[in-house]
């Protein structure tokens, strides 16, 4: 019975020699740091973006903004694809659950994603995000899909981007046409 | 004794020997090119976005060719093979024995014109073709290299529009001058340009 209770436990400190110990306490303590820092930008940077449109929220505790926001160059009738990081500075969780643009009436939260050997495009209802967190919008992941522009988007170009959450909060934004880091 | 440090050490050694084997046999496998597909025993009669008709694989004989598979209404995935497409011609060289091509798996949509267009707002170089046909021709050359395509649910949009994607492999090819697809690389990656032009590089010298 102890045997078995004992083959559970992946370390057993009792016979495990101290620097052994020390060198997993270090490694888990690294690991624990590693996983609460993931936000690596200023706050301050990202503040005063995103509007209130819900007075009784206070500001200090929303605090989501999107950065290095760039739209793929197009033309009218075709596809085009939205894209930046998401930023959850603010202490409570919320979710993207609409998108809009000047571009095209019909704009979608997408995910591209690799299931079973086939690349698949999902419409999302919604992407959640919690306090702390940063989620990429990139190619070949999630994406605000601009469907059938109604005008060319060219390179330099800049066009309208809206962010609705589910707190009734909203991020509005001129992105430009044109990925920066290319 | 304590039984960590005992069983620690013969553990690991065969770890790591394993771990060497597979990177051996990894790196074996990369050079010796095997055939994955012959291509020779089928002719598929397409067109590129001029409307030129072409004739595969005959047309490419005696050339290798990098093959990449994409429709135009995908605005994220596509368009990253579509891009690898071109760093490797760059990255090449713009090589003139080497020709590249865009085959579009949604002939029904993608029409020579409408490649056209793609090809102008990726700023495609006159060498790359993009190939469309008939619904049922680019459907069997599909199945002859196992691009696999499959529609996902028709929506309607807010402003009444119905529209419908594809799921689709993600995938670029190599066909060795004789006609034979000899590698096979997922289509998106950003790491996948550099792999093929140094296959490509290796194999032309
Ligand atoms: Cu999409």
């Amino acid at each position: 019975m102890n045997n078995q209770r004992h083959s559970f436990s992946l370390v057993s400190t009792r016979t495990m020699p101290l620097n052994l110990l020390l060198l997993f306490v270090s490694i888990s303590l690294g690991l624990m740091l590693g996983c609460t820092n993931k936000l690596d930008r200023p706050d301050s940077a990202l503040a005063e973006q995103g509007r209130l449109t819900d007075s009784s929220m206070a500001k200090s505790e929303w605090n989501i903004a999107i950065e290095d926001a760039w739209a793929r160059p197009t033309k009218a009738g075709m596809m085009s694809a939205a894209y930046f990081t998401m930023y959850n500075v603010g202490s409570v969780s919320d979710s993207l659950v609409q998108a809009s643009s000047n571009a095209s009436k019909d704009v979608q939260i997408h995910l591209s994603y690799m299931n079973d050997g086939i690349m698949v495009m999902e419409e999302q209802p919604f992407v959640a995000i919690q306090a702390s967190e940063q989620i990429p919008f990139q190619p070949g992941g999630y994406h605000i899909m601009i469907i059938q522009p109604t005008m060319d988007m060219q390179e330099g170009d800049s066009i309208s981007l809206s962010l609705y959450f589910k707190s009734g909060m909203i991020i509005e934004e001129t992105i430009q046409v044109g990925n920066p880091a290319k | 004794m304590n039984a960590n440090s005992t069983l620690a050490k013969p553990y690991s050694f065969v770890l790591t020997i394993i771990f060497l084997s597979f990177l051996l046999t990894q790196s074996a496998c990369m050079n010796d090119y095997k055939v994955i597909d012959d291509m020779n025993d089928a002719s598929f009669e397409l067109v590129n976005q001029d409307s030129v008709r072409v004739i595969f694989p005959e047309d490419f004989r005696g050339q290798y060719v990098v093959m990449g598979f994409v429709y135009t209404n995908c605005p994220d995935i596509c368009p990253l093979i579509t891009q690898n497409l071109i760093k490797i011609q760059k990255d090449l060289g713009y090589p003139s024995n080497v020709q590249f091509l865009g085959v579009s798996f949604d002939p029904l949509r993608d029409t020579p014109e409408v490649l056209h267009r793609y090809k102008e707002v990726f700023k495609v170089d006159e060498n790359v073709n993009f190939l469309t046909g008939e619904p049922k021709m680019v459907q069997s050359f599909m199945d002859s290299v196992r691009v696999r395509t499959q529609e996902s649910m028709r929506t309607t949009t807010d402003s009444g529009k119905e529209i419908y994607f594809l799921n689709h492999s993600d995938k670029i090819m190599v066909m060795n001058p004789k006609g034979e697809i000899i590698i096979e690389y997922g289509g998106s990656m950003p790491s996948i340009p550099t792999l093929i032009v140094q296959d490509l590089q290796s194999l032309i010298q």
